[in-house]
């Protein structure tokens, strides 16, 4: 078996990702250190071992696309032919054509360190390599002499740009300087600036375990350290489970409640720990726990503020993953004892005047919804008939399905999730040795499947745990401080040895870009709800192309572009929400078209792909519009152009390839295709269900035994090898989910081949069968695609397909 | 870029949490000191001390250093690469993994493990050592070279205790070896009679799974045992494969025989480790208990010698009754299970009794005995391939040799003299009568034969003695869906059914179907099963 080694990506292009760093002609620098400078962008990493493919020549000019009010990062590579003893960066303010000045001021520059891969991390890795992680700030690591670059090998250059809230849209560009030794590299740099500003809002809540314990090992146990860090991870929106305080003392617990809560997305309440005679076993201290909540809920009088809206409780010393760690029995008891100790609460308040208003009602519900977050997923055990577990914070991988997600999105509760030490790529992970976008891609996946927060277990796991406890130098050691993963359990490192405070990771940078994402995300759902539209039909498009079922896409991970691509449509959804107030309030797919609902604000000029259109309805102060894209071009898309008072804005959503009719099951010779059971029927019946005139296949399978119920499609695919999908519209017309399994049968291998795998909810879905990439070589032709509906001993169910539609 | 999964070696490292904890004594690393690791558990240390020790005496100037924990802490010392001095493992693992794993053990090295052909081809009285393993235990080839064999048979089944057994049956002398499940409910019912406890176990460690997976290998077959592993069901890569009906019907009989209501468990059965039901067995309290070959060395610390000592055999695994199901003669046209929700108990039986005629047909063996009219030829061939199947677990007890050991020629005398009849012998000695997975005339040994116990017997004759003896999963159980997707036979660790069946809290019971289905339904997702096909390199798109 080959050696696997993590591949650089060199060619980050991306319309709007990193910084524009035009390199020098020739790169080079007149002859005594061939420096290649080259630029990447910020969702990537570049290891320090230099890969074949890191040549200067692949790395042509970059550029960062970003809002106001946001942070958005991109690199620079140093690779020189000899030793580079000192490197520093000269930056220059940028201006736009308008004469708009980006001030230098709002960079900031870091000093990549590597950490070497020595062992794999479990379930998936990138290889064993140097990777970078820690941003050690640049006029830190001149200071201690680290800016140094060794022959032959990359250094990574990490430069952050924030985009004030009053900085005017536009393209802004200039020069930054690069010094190698006696050398000076000009490179050219652009950051564009969308006309959207990013809320300063938190919605996202987080527990991100920030250990004293473990903080320990930097020597600094102080609460200044716990201070410093816990202010660090709100820097980049997120949250330490316990606030920086003496979380045993109320009033020191209330005055930091007082001072982070206007700051801070959520924190936690206190517990104490206290053993239940009558379970033999430990517990909980309901008292003070209720002290406590009593406590909160009268500062929120006081101050006219639900403190409690933030607040969770999460008994991680209790019951912690109580499935794994067979405390199940403890956390129905205590969970249980929980809501009860709440309804108490609740009932007390309710029988006090004091909390008679508006406010008191607020902190009331507060009281009732209060999140008592149990890491686990649901079990019938831990659920106990509605007498254990209420809000669930289960791993990232239990939502790989359809089912799952709709469980946790129907189950009227709160939930959060989390991932530690595992689920692995493709689930998205904070390891070391991963695809950095992943941990991008969580805040995406997790505003799509409706989780309220993101716990972790820690953040400054700076121990080398075998079994014992043992100090280490987080810089320098092996990056699996804990069995299983490199980089799990430590998101920033210690500045003591630097005398500055905690130092940063390219991970939390990546966590932080997402969690913003995050947010505009959020903002639009509540803009287009206030207006009686669902943002849902077309931020599912832009889900749909990042991942699948808590699964990154491979594409997603090997290019950045695709990433890019959907984060740009994000930004421009924003832009012409914001500005415009325009919303995309409809996308259907159909096989040949896709039809689109806009709405905009009256007095706004809209465009639809070139075209002036015209209003068809109005809701308000807006104007509603219906397009429909015919997919009968090599390259189709939507473009939605505004204008008003001189102001513009666009917003473009790619369509694809051109769409084909391969098969419309229109008449009885097309019918004739297809073969099933013979105890099942398929007719030709009326389409109406798919919103068409004319037919459809009508497959009705009777109740199965040992067999799946199956349709197959047998004629000539041989066109296949041209085109990028197969799909087809599958309607169920059941209440019910059925699993759907597309297999190809071929006549390279005996066995039948899943080319599909999903779940058909209720009505219409549109089943696409990726052929891109199809092993035509080793698989030599598809004789018939076989579709198994359900599984074995199941009931006689109805679905109907239509239109098989050739895309690309 | 490809992506590297190796499921089991995650799974290895995921054990070795406490990597390199404990005491390792200082070692000397030159070529002439052969430090083995080894797991120190059910067959004990001192088959490992007693080799050591004859290895030396035929070897002048070698020294054998040996430690061993139950911890097993293979995959940290094998990724410490040459920080670690160990030249031989003799664990509680599976070797082969790590040497599938490739480069993703350890970036030095494509492949950590030492080859050890010239071990297996190495002939002893004209016999090569790889011809020399019982069918259960043929060494695995990878790529074309051996890297590891195993080294305890590890049998497993329903051990019973035969003292009590004869004592009872003096009063009903149906108290006896039951040919099927049915006749073990049966058996249940009889001993409870007579005043005495069925089973004991621990539901929280999850040996029944040695009797269900038997079960559904006698149930389904070695062809669908086989599809299972490659993930085919009816023609196509399918998650199908989780409603292999063998699944079912291997709950619903061990749900037959342990469900709490039934009143056949010992009373402890939800609060006792492992350890103290082995202790209520042998003590006699629970006639039967699922165990393996290593009872009979761990009761050494248990039993007391002056009274109450019970002679323990392990009995031929009782055939699942809904193997009737497959035979000529069923007649109700669906599964067994389904059928005999509404059949009545007379039709049940006279079922039961068809099938435990042809299985005393089966093991009289030809000529001896007389075929039952009512059975074709296909019929005896299905219950004799059912009646040949066993459960072991000596594909989990093996050994390999670090590429980067410093000692790698010993080591691999060691092994050849461990294979040797001579090393069979002092395994032998030393296990009190467990034996090494290779082919020896015991029974032409009189003194080490007449040594050995009614169990160790019975447990020989029972798997060793039979050459038929095979255990489908170890035969076809290492696949690209197994070792790179992560495929169980059951999701992680079985399920513990035991725990569901045998539980007192009417809310905690699950019904065999409900596990089954949730196999299905929740673990096994469609989505899912479509990830562990890719990761397994099973997709037409890459």
């Amino acid at each position: 078996m080959k050696k696997l080694f993590y591949k650089t990506i060199s060619l980050c292009l991306a319309a709007g990702m990193i910084f524009s760093l035009g390199a020098c002609n020739d790169n080079k620098n007149g002859g005594e250190n061939d420096v290649a400078i080259w630029a990447a962008d910020g969702t990537v990493r570049i290891n320090r071992n230099r890969d074949e493919d890191d040549v200067a020549e692949n790395n042509p000019v970059f550029r960062v696309s970003m809002t106001r009010n946001e942070y958005e990062s991109a690199q620079i590579i140093l690779t020189p032919e000899k030793d580079i003893s000192a490197y520093s960066v000269t930056l220059g303010d940028l201006t736009s054509a308008e004469g708009k000045t980006l001030k230098k001021e709002n960079f900031s520059v870091y000093n990549q360190k590597y950490l070497n891969v020595t062992k794999q991390s479990d379930g998936f890795s990138t290889g064993f390599g140097w990777y970078p992680d820690a941003l050690l700030p640049m006029e830190t690591a001149e200071e201690y002499g680290e800016n140094t670059v060794k022959a032959g090998e990359n250094q990574g250059i990490w430069i952050t740009c924030y985009c004030p809230k009053e900085q005017a849209a536009g393209t802004y560009e200039g020069t930054f300087t690069v010094h190698c030794d006696d050398k000076d590299y000009e490179i050219a740099a652009s950051v564009t600036v969308y006309d959207y500003t990013l809320t300063d809002d938190i919605t996202a809540k987080s527990a991100f375990a920030i250990s004293r314990h473990f903080l320990n090992a930097s020597g600094d146990d102080t609460l200044e350290h716990y201070k410093a860090a816990y202010d660090l991870l709100l820097d980049y929106r997120l949250a330490g489970i316990n606030l920086p305080t003496l979380v045993e003392d109320t009033n020191y617990y209330l005055a930091s409640v007082r001072e982070y809560y206007d700051k801070t997305p959520s924190y936690s309440v206190p517990y104490s720990i206290k053993y239940n005679t009558s379970a033999a076993d430990t517990d909980m201290d309901y008292d003070k726990f209720k002290d406590t909540i009593f406590a909160l809920a009268e500062i929120s009088l006081q101050d006219e503020k639900n403190y409690l809206d933030k607040a969770y409780l999460y008994l991680g010393s209790l019951i912690d993953e109580p499935t794994m760690a067979g405390t199940v029995d403890r956390a129905v008891r205590i969970s249980h004892q929980v809501e009860i100790t709440k309804e108490e609460i609740a009932a007390e308040m309710e029988s006090d005047s004091a909390y008679a208003g508006a406010l008191g009602a607020e902190i009331i519900d507060a009281v009732r919804n209060f999140p008592h977050i149990v890491t686990n997923r649901y079990t019938d055990e831990l659920y106990n008939d509605g007498e254990g577990v209420k809000y669930w914070v289960p791993l990232f991988d239990d939502f790989n399905s359809v089912a799952r997600q709709e469980f946790y999105e129907n189950s009227g509760v709160e939930y959060w999730w989390y991932g530690c030490i595992g689920p692995n790529n493709p689930f998205p992970t904070y390891q070391l040795d991963d695809y950095l976008i992943t941990s991008r891609v969580a805040s995406w996946m997790q505003k799509d499947y409706g989780a309220s927060g993101n716990l972790y277990w820690d953040t400054c796991f700076w121990i080398d745990y075998d079994g014992t406890y043992n100090r280490i130098d987080p810089y320098t050691a092996s990056p699996m401080h804990f069995p299983g993963d490199n980089g799990d359990g430590y998101l920033f490192y210690p500045g003591t040895k630097y005398g500055i405070g905690p130092v940063a990771s390219i991970r939390l940078h990546s966590i932080r870009d997402g969690l913003e994402e995050y947010e505009i995300l959020n903002e639009l759902e509540e803009n287009y709800a206030a207006k009686g539209y669902d943002a849902d039909g077309i931020l599912q498009t832009l889900y749909k192309k990042l991942y699948s079922n808590a699964q990154v896409k491979k594409e997603v991970m090997n290019d950045p572009s695709v990433f890019a691509a959907a984060r740009e449509e994000l930004m421009e959804l924003g832009v012409i929400n914001q500005t415009f107030g325009a919303y995309i309030t409809k996308v259907e797919e159909r096989s040949t078209e896709a039809e689109f609902g806009v709405a905009a604000e009256k007095g706004v000029t809209v465009k639809i792909n070139g075209e002036a259109v015209s209003p068809v309805s109005e809701n308000g102060t807006l104007n509603e519009y219906v397009y429909t894209v015919a997919l009968d071009k090599a390259q189709n898309s939507f473009v939605l152009e505004l204008e008003k008072d001189g102001k513009s804005a666009t917003y473009s959503h790619d369509l694809g390839g051109r769409s084909m009719i391969f098969n419309p099951v229109e008449t009885q010779n097309d019918l004739s295709l297809f073969t099933a059971g013979e105890n099942d029927r398929l007719t030709l019946a009326n389409a109406s269900m798919f919103g068409y005139e004319g037919y459809a296949l009508r497959a009705d399978f009777a109740a199965t035994t040992d067999v799946t119920a199956e349709l197959r499609f047998t004629t000539s695919f041989d066109v296949l090898k041209t085109a990028k999908s197969l799909a087809v519209e599958v309607y169920n017309p059941s209440g019910a989910n059925i699993p759907l399994v597309a297999f190809v049968d071929t006549s390279g291998e005996a066995v039948l081949m899943q080319i599909y795998a999903g779940t058909l909810l209720p009505g219409k879905t549109v089943v696409e069968l990726p052929f891109d990439g199809f092993n035509w070589e080793k698989y030599i032709s598809v004789e018939s695609i076989v579709f198994r509906a359900g599984g074995k001993n199941e009931s006689a169910k109805t679905l109907y397909f239509d239109n098989f539609v050739l895309k690309g | 870029m490809k992506k590297i999964l190796t499921f089991v070696l995650a799974a290895a490292i995921a054990v070795s949490a406490g990597a390199l904890a404990g005491c390792k004594p200082r070692i000397s690393n030159d070529e002439n000191t052969l430090e083995i690791y080894f797991l120190n558990a059910g067959y004990g240390d001192q088959f490992v001390a007693d080799l050591a020790a004859a290895f030396e005496d035929e070897h002048e100037g070698v020294n054998v250093e040996y430690w061993g924990d139950d911890l097993d802490q293979t995959a940290a010392l094998l990724q410490s690469g040459t920080t670690n001095t160990v030249d031989l493992f003799i664990i509680g693992g599976d070797m082969d993994s790590y040497a599938m794993a490739g480069a993703n053990v350890h970036p030095d090295y494509d492949i950590i493990l030492e080859n050890i052909d010239e071990v297996m081809e190495y002939e002893e009285n004209g016999v090569m050592l790889k011809d020399k393993f019982i069918r259960d235990a043929v060494p695995q080839e990878i790529d074309g070279h051996y890297y590891s064999f195993s080294w305890a048979v590890g049998a497993t089944g329903l051990i019973y205790n035969a003292s009590k057994f004869e004592i009872l049956a003096q009063d009903n002398p149906n108290i006896a070896v039951p040919n099927t499940t049915d006749e073990l409910v049966q058996l249940c019912e009889d001993i409870k009679a007579a005043g005495e406890i069925p089973f004991v176990f621990s539901v929280s460690t999850n040996y029944w799974e040695y009797m269900t997976r038997l079960w559904y290998m006698q149930y389904e077959g070695a062809e669908n045992v086989k599809n299972f592993f490659l993930g085919i069901d009816n023609g196509a890569y399918s998650r199908d494969i989780f409603l292999q009906q063998g699944r079912l019907e291997s709950l619903e009989a061990l749900n037959s025989l342990i469900r709490h209501e039934l009143g056949n468990n010992h009373d402890n059965v939800n609060l006792m480790n492992f350890a103290q039901s082995q202790a209520q067995f042998i003590s006699g309290n629970g006639l039967m208990m699922v165990n393996g070959d290593w009872l009979e060395n761990e009761m050494r610390n248990v039993a007391n010698e002056d009274e109450n000592k019970f002679e323990f055999r392990m009995m031929k695994t009782p055939v699942v009754s809904a193997l009737s199901e497959k035979l000529s003669y069923w007649k109700e046209g669906k599964t067994f299970a389904e059928a005999t929700k509404t059949m009545p108990a007379k039709t049940r039986k006279e079922y039961d009794e068809k099938l435990s005629a042809i299985i005393d047909y089966v093991d009289a063996g030809e000529p001896e005995g007389e075929k039952p009219s009512f059975a074709k030829e296909d019929d005896v061939l299905i219950v004799k391939n059912a009646r040949n199947v066993g459960y072991t677990i000596g594909g989990n007890h093996t050994v390999g040799i670090p590429v980067y050991a410093t000692a790698k020629d010993l080591a691999k005398e060691f092994l050849k003299f461990m294979l040797s009849d001579e090393g069979y012998r002092i395994y032998f000695d030393a296990t009190t009568g467990n034996q090494l997975p290779i082919k020896y005339d015991l029974q032409n040994d009189t003194e080490r034969w007449g040594s050995m116990s009614a169990f160790a017997k019975s447990r020989y004759e029972v798997t060793i003695a039979n050459p038929e003896y095979e255990n489908l999963i170890t035969t076809y159980g290492t696949t690209p869906l197994t070792t790179l997707g992560g495929l169980t036979l059951w999701i992680g660790d079985g399920q513990y059914a035991e725990e569901f069946f045998a539980t007192k809290d009417e809310k905690h019971y699950k019904t065999p179907y409900e596990l089954y289905r949730s196999e299905y339904e929740d673990e096994w997702t469609v989505e899912k099963f479509n990830l562990m096909l890719k990761n397994s390199g099973i997709d037409p798109t890459n």
